[in-house]
């Protein structure tokens, strides 16, 4: 059988070498071929994919699969009310009780996020020099701790300075640095900071020098962090 | 059995898609907080648009008016144009609210037609309104 064109071993023996129906030394010389012909091998694989698609096609279903009981029963009328009633049922739980549920959201408007988690965080931007806008948000942030304060509620607060909003944090402003000083003394649940790209983008720019009040921490990029603290649920107001 | 368990199926998924159709409203916390001479009219535009172009989701609006910007409405700076602007917008919805500290002081300067609701606290009164899902948006 050794060194014979492909044509010359039948098919009937090549399929009993698939069926495992071969001696042991018959299976063995065609194994020897095998792996010198190429040809033989595609045969020998296309012959064991037939077989499985032919098992695939005609395999028996198992008896326990059949539904037997939906064929030997009779339609039930009760049965097939209850099913419309828990259908209508749960159509109207779908329409009344959860209309905000796909935005995850209950009936009041609540994020989960917000129903969550009781500590509220609150993030506070300042990208402009605008003096008097800032100051009168910082006044309003005063108020605004000392209500959560007063009310005993867990709140954390961070102000994140970029753009013309970093001038503001330095010496250069002295209203705001007093206030700031203050708040910072006052309140630990309160951080400022301030954007390490934009310093470096006004001394490259402007030739600008900025300093910062000793209570500002230098984050890498503002903007990143304003993203990343709203994904994270903190609430967000401009100043 | 399996017919009742498939419509049972069917009964719970039919109340999902319920809830995924009844949108909720679309709600936006407007924060005036500078006085610029655009803001006004960029608040505008803006409120206009959103009116506009979430029509069908029944957008609340609220704009909250903080420190200065509530001047805007004061009856010797609103230009006409922008007073009729800024009524169509209330009887589309919007809400007016401001600071009551600062209402107070500049109660006698702005224009009657703008009813604004008073808070303590502006700041506080953006956070609880975020949380109750409303998303910010500023000019």
């Amino acid at each position: 059988m050794q060194d014979k064109n492909p044509e010359d071993v039948s098919d009937e023996l090549l399929n009993s070498f698939v069926d495992h129906q071969l001696t042991s030394e018959e299976r063995q010389e065609i194994l020897s071929r095998l792996k010198r012909d190429r040809a033989l091998s595609d045969r020998v694989c296309e012959l064991q994919h037939l077989k499985e698609m032919t098992r695939l096609a005609f395999d028996d279903i198992p008896p326990s699969r059949l539904p037997k009981r939906v064929i030997e029963e009779p339609r039930s009328l009760p049965r097939m009310v209850a099913a419309a009633a828990i259908f209508c049922l749960g159509l109207l739980l779908g329409m009344v009780g959860l209309p905000q549920w796909g935005n995850g959201e209950d009936r009041n408007g609540q994020t989960a996020s917000a129903r969550n988690d009781s500590l509220t965080k609150v993030l506070v931007h300042l990208s402009s020099a605008d003096e008097a806008a800032a100051l009168n948000t910082l006044g309003n942030l005063e108020q605004m701790l000392a209500e959560y304060r007063s009310k005993g509620e867990p709140v954390l607060v961070e102000v994140i300075a970029n753009g013309g909003g970093v001038k503001l944090l330095g010496p250069d402003t002295p209203a705001i640095a007093e206030r700031i000083a203050h708040l910072s003394a006052s309140y630990d649940n309160l951080s400022f900071a301030a954007c390490r790209n934009t310093i470096e983008q006004l001394q490259l720019t402007e030739g600008a020098r900025i300093q910062l009040l000793p209570e500002v921490k230098l984050i890498d990029s503002g903007v990143v962090e304003v993203i990343r603290r709203q994904r994270d649920g903190w609430a967000y107001i401009r100043g | 059995m399996r017919r009742f368990h498939l419509l049972l199926a069917l009964a719970l998924l039919m109340g999902l898609s319920g809830s995924l159709l009844a949108a909720p409203p679309a709600r936006i916390v407007y924060h005036l907080h500078q006085v610029k001479p655009v803001t006004l009219k960029r608040a505008l535009n803006n409120l206009e648009n959103l009116y506009k172009g979430l029509d069908e989701q029944r957008p609340e609006i609220h704009m909250l008016l903080q420190g200065e910007s509530l001047t805007l409405l004061r009856r010797d700076r609103l230009a006409p144009e922008y007073r009729q602007r800024l009524i169509a917008l209330l009887r589309k919805g919007l809400i007016l609210e401001a600071g009551e500290d600062n209402f107070h002081r500049l109660q006698k300067e702005l224009d009657p037609a703008f009813p604004a609701r008073l808070n303590r606290n502006i700041l506080s009164r953006l956070v609880e309104l975020q949380k109750q899902g409303y998303q910010y948006v500023t000019p």
